[in-house]
């Protein structure tokens, strides 16, 4: 068993995959199924491609007919829907078009009014989606699933490589992490956590045997008007910057998760402290002021072995 | 060789890590609603399996050791026939524990106990002077006896599921038992449903002592047990467990106590009960997770029925309480009712048609409570994870706690203080 290491880009990010195979011949079949796994759903899903499932969808705004889908495509609106009603509005998959108003390389904040234009069209409540068809109601609509399409597809290729027979490895699409499974030996994948504040240094190592790992962050594109920062994270309802943390880093059962529960905290503004600590699940979560509060807990208490057995077997004499 | 046994020791490290991530990442330590319904919508789509692994064997080693000291309260002058006061029986119980996984699928372990037990115990019982309540004779010497245990058993895992088969011997200077089960557990519905049924059998074989001096205790008998177990357990809600299982057990052979007497019509008798017994009992168990407190509320009621016309309900209530995730504090209460055997008396003052008679305080009606308190920690040194729990449980038993009211009450009824300590190991 060797470890096999293959990079590509994909979804419009480096890509890594780390595989344990008993041969090269077996590690090159299965990074090749494993990429055509992930090209199928950027074929499928990517809103850059006129030829996409989705962009066909973005295209029929306005028809009332909409668009019969798939089960796969069916279960990921499913999805959608429940990050949506489960963020009370924030998590919303038709926020996309607004960033058309917000150009953070221009140092200039958007007039209010075109934010206004782009309002009514926003919001998935103004979807119809009735399994398996989905309208978009109103011309210029746009449904955008890069907020989980990767994490989801990270999760697939994992569960695609250990379907084909791999038991050790990582799919990593752009810092996005599904773990096929630990090291031969045992030992977890060891991710490394990236600091807000100093873009290529790790802030914490996680070692990682199972699930998957995912980070949202507010520090990429930003820009300072007059004092005040304006992130790119924006406020389905308002259209404006949410303001709160820097980053959030969440390990769950899949990638998939840990995408939406990173993403909701940060659309959470200041409030995300308090919903990650209620959501219970280990995360790492930083500050513009680059301080690291690292909330993956020490191994709990488990229950010790049974009580003696002396009062139920008394003496038998 | 150290190399290799701290590379082992390592991996097995590693194992128990993973298994807790996994369990954690599975099931959060506080699950909201919010991760609820975004697992339950994630399970939905095509592919997408969150489970991890299937069921496997413990891939830990885990050695548990107690000691427990049971001390019964002296039994007070007023109840005893003759002289007074008497202590009565003190056990000492040291229990070993070892298990480990010998692979992926296959788990084993194996249990010790020693149990060196001293005192006296009631032997029979008179009725009391002037016509008062019955007094209690006790054993004139002190015995002091061994009892050591051995059980091994294995468990085979499955994808939903595991078998386990087990062994066991008891030796004591007076009694061999060998035991042998057979068991299996079958996971439904997303594990959320699990099955469980089970077959055991005891071949036991009584030696007793000191036949010279007593010659109407019988020189060797043979007694054995079968038993037969399903049990239901299902997940209702994220924080609640339900539990439901029966029970039935026959044994046949020598059911008497051959250190015991019974009072008949003015003579010491030999204890003599039914040579089959058919035991059916019932156990529910309800188990609740407050979140919000970081506590579990454990309910169990168990019905037990039999052919000697005994029943017998036992409810016992519990908190386990866990603070700031290291130490955990778990208080419980128990009651405990039975009705007795149709045969017993607490003496005779004729012999019954059938020839049956014990005197035996464990056939009479009566009720009990005990309490319990028990803290217990968890700390880190080196590759090894410990777990350190100290106990203190007090039972009494009477008459007048029974749930239906006795007419006379057995003397020789037991009241004890049970004190554990106890340390778990885990590389």
């Amino acid at each position: 068993m060797a470890l096999h290491r293959f990079r590509f880009k994909a979804m419009g990010c480096p890509c890594a995959l780390q595989i344990y195979a008993p041969s090269a011949g077996d590690a090159r079949a299965w990074a090749a199924s494993a990429r055509g796994e992930i090209a199928r759903l950027e074929r499928k899903y990517s809103r850059y491609r006129a030829d996409s499932l989705l962009s066909r969808i973005n295209a029929s705004a306005g028809d009332p007919d909409g668009v019969l889908v798939d089960g796969e495509t069916a279960s990921l609106f499913d999805y959608a829907a429940t990050c949506h009603a489960q963020s009370a509005g924030l998590f919303d998959v038709t926020s996309g078009i607004l960033r058309r108003a917000w150009d953070f390389r221009s140092g200039r904040l958007p007039e209010a009014a075109q934010i206004e234009a782009l309002l009514p069209r926003v919001g998935w409540a103004k979807v119809r989606w009735a399994p398996p068809r989905i309208a978009l109601p109103l011309e210029g609509m746009e449904l955008d699933l890069g907020g989980f399409v990767k994490e989801y597809a990270a999760d697939r290729t994992a569960a695609l490589l250990r379907a084909s027979g791999c038991r050790s490895g990582v799919v990593d699409l752009g810092g996005d992490l599904a773990v096929v499974g630990p090291h031969p030996d045992g030992r977890p994948w060891i991710v490394g956590v990236r600091d807000a504040a100093h873009a290529e240094r790790p802030a914490l190592s996680v070692p990682l045997f199972a699930g998957g790992i995912a980070t949202s962050g507010d520090y990429e594109r930003a820009m300072v008007v007059g004092g005040v920062r304006y992130g790119h994270i924006l406020d389905p309802r308002t259209g404006w910057p949410i303001a709160g943390l820097a980053s959030v880093t969440v390990l769950a059962s899949c990638c998939l998760i840990a995408g939406s529960a990173s993403t909701i905290a940060l659309l959470h503004g200041d409030r995300a402290r308090a919903w990650l600590d209620a959501l219970g699940l280990p995360h790492v979560r930083q500050t513009h002021a680059g301080e690291i509060e690292n909330r993956i807990p020490a191994p709990p208490i488990q229950s010790p072995a049974a009580p003696p057995a002396a009062r139920h077997r008394p003496a038998h004499r | 060789m150290i190399r290799l046994e701290r590379q082992s020791r390592a991996a097995a490290r590693r194992a128990r890590l993973r298994r807790r991530q996994e369990r954690r990442l599975a099931r959060a330590r506080r699950p909201s609603a919010v991760l609820h319904a975004l697992t339950s919508s994630a399970l939905a789509l095509p592919g997408l399996s969150l489970r991890a692994s299937a069921e496997s064997a413990p891939t830990e080693v885990r050695t548990d050791y107690r000691f427990s000291r049971y001390a019964e309260d002296k039994l007070p002058g007023g109840k005893v026939a003759v002289g007074g006061e008497r202590g009565r029986y003190d056990i000492d119980i040291h229990q070993f524990r070892f298990e480990t996984g010998l692979s992926d699928r296959i788990g084993v372990a194996i249990e010790l106990a020693h149990e060196a037990m001293s005192g006296a115990t009631p032997w029979y019982v008179t009725p009391g002077p002037n016509g008062g309540d019955p007094v209690q004779v006790m054993t004139q010497a002190t015995i002091e006896e061994r009892r050591t245990d051995a059980l091994l058993s294995s468990s085979y895992y499955l994808e939903r599921g595991k078998a386990s088969l087990g062994a066991g011997v008891s030796v004591e200077n007076d009694y061999l038992a060998v035991n042998g089960s057979l068991g299996g557990e079958r996971q439904f519905n997303e594990k959320n449903t699990t099955l469980s049924g089970g077959v055991g059998a005891s071949v036991d074989r009584i030696t007793p002592s000191d036949t010279n001096q007593y010659p109407t205790r019988p020189k060797e008998e043979d007694k054995q047990s079968y038993d037969v177990f399903v049990g239901l357990g299902q997940v209702v809600g994220r924080n609640t467990n339900l539990q439901s299982s029966l029970k039935y057990q026959h044994a046949t052979g020598f059911l008497s106590d051959p250190y015991k007497l019974a009072f008949v019509a003015g003579n010491p008798e030999t204890d003599e009960r039914p040579s089959q017994r058919n035991q059916f009992s019932w156990l529910t168990r309800y188990r609740h997770h407050v979140s919000t407190l970081d506590g579990t509320l454990h309910f169990d009621y168990k019905l037990y029925l039999d052919d000697w016309n005994m029943n017998s309900h036992t409810f016992e209530l519990g908190w386990y309480q866990t603070l700031w995730d290291r130490i955990r504090l778990v208080p419980s209460l128990r009651y405990y009712s039975q009705s007795q055997a149709d045969f017993y008396a607490p003496f005779y003052t004729a012999p019954r048609s059938d020839g049956l008679r014990s005197s035996d305080y464990r056939l009479s009606p009566f009720g009990a409570y005990s309490w319990r308190i028990e803290a217990a920690t968890r700390f880190q040194t080196w590759s090894f994870v410990w777990d350190a729990s100290v106990a203190w449980e007090r039972y009494v038993s009477d008459a007048d706690l029974a749930i239906q009211s006795v007419g006379v009450e057995n003397p020789g009824l037991v009241s004890f203080n049970l004190f554990t300590v106890g340390l778990t190991a885990r590389f």
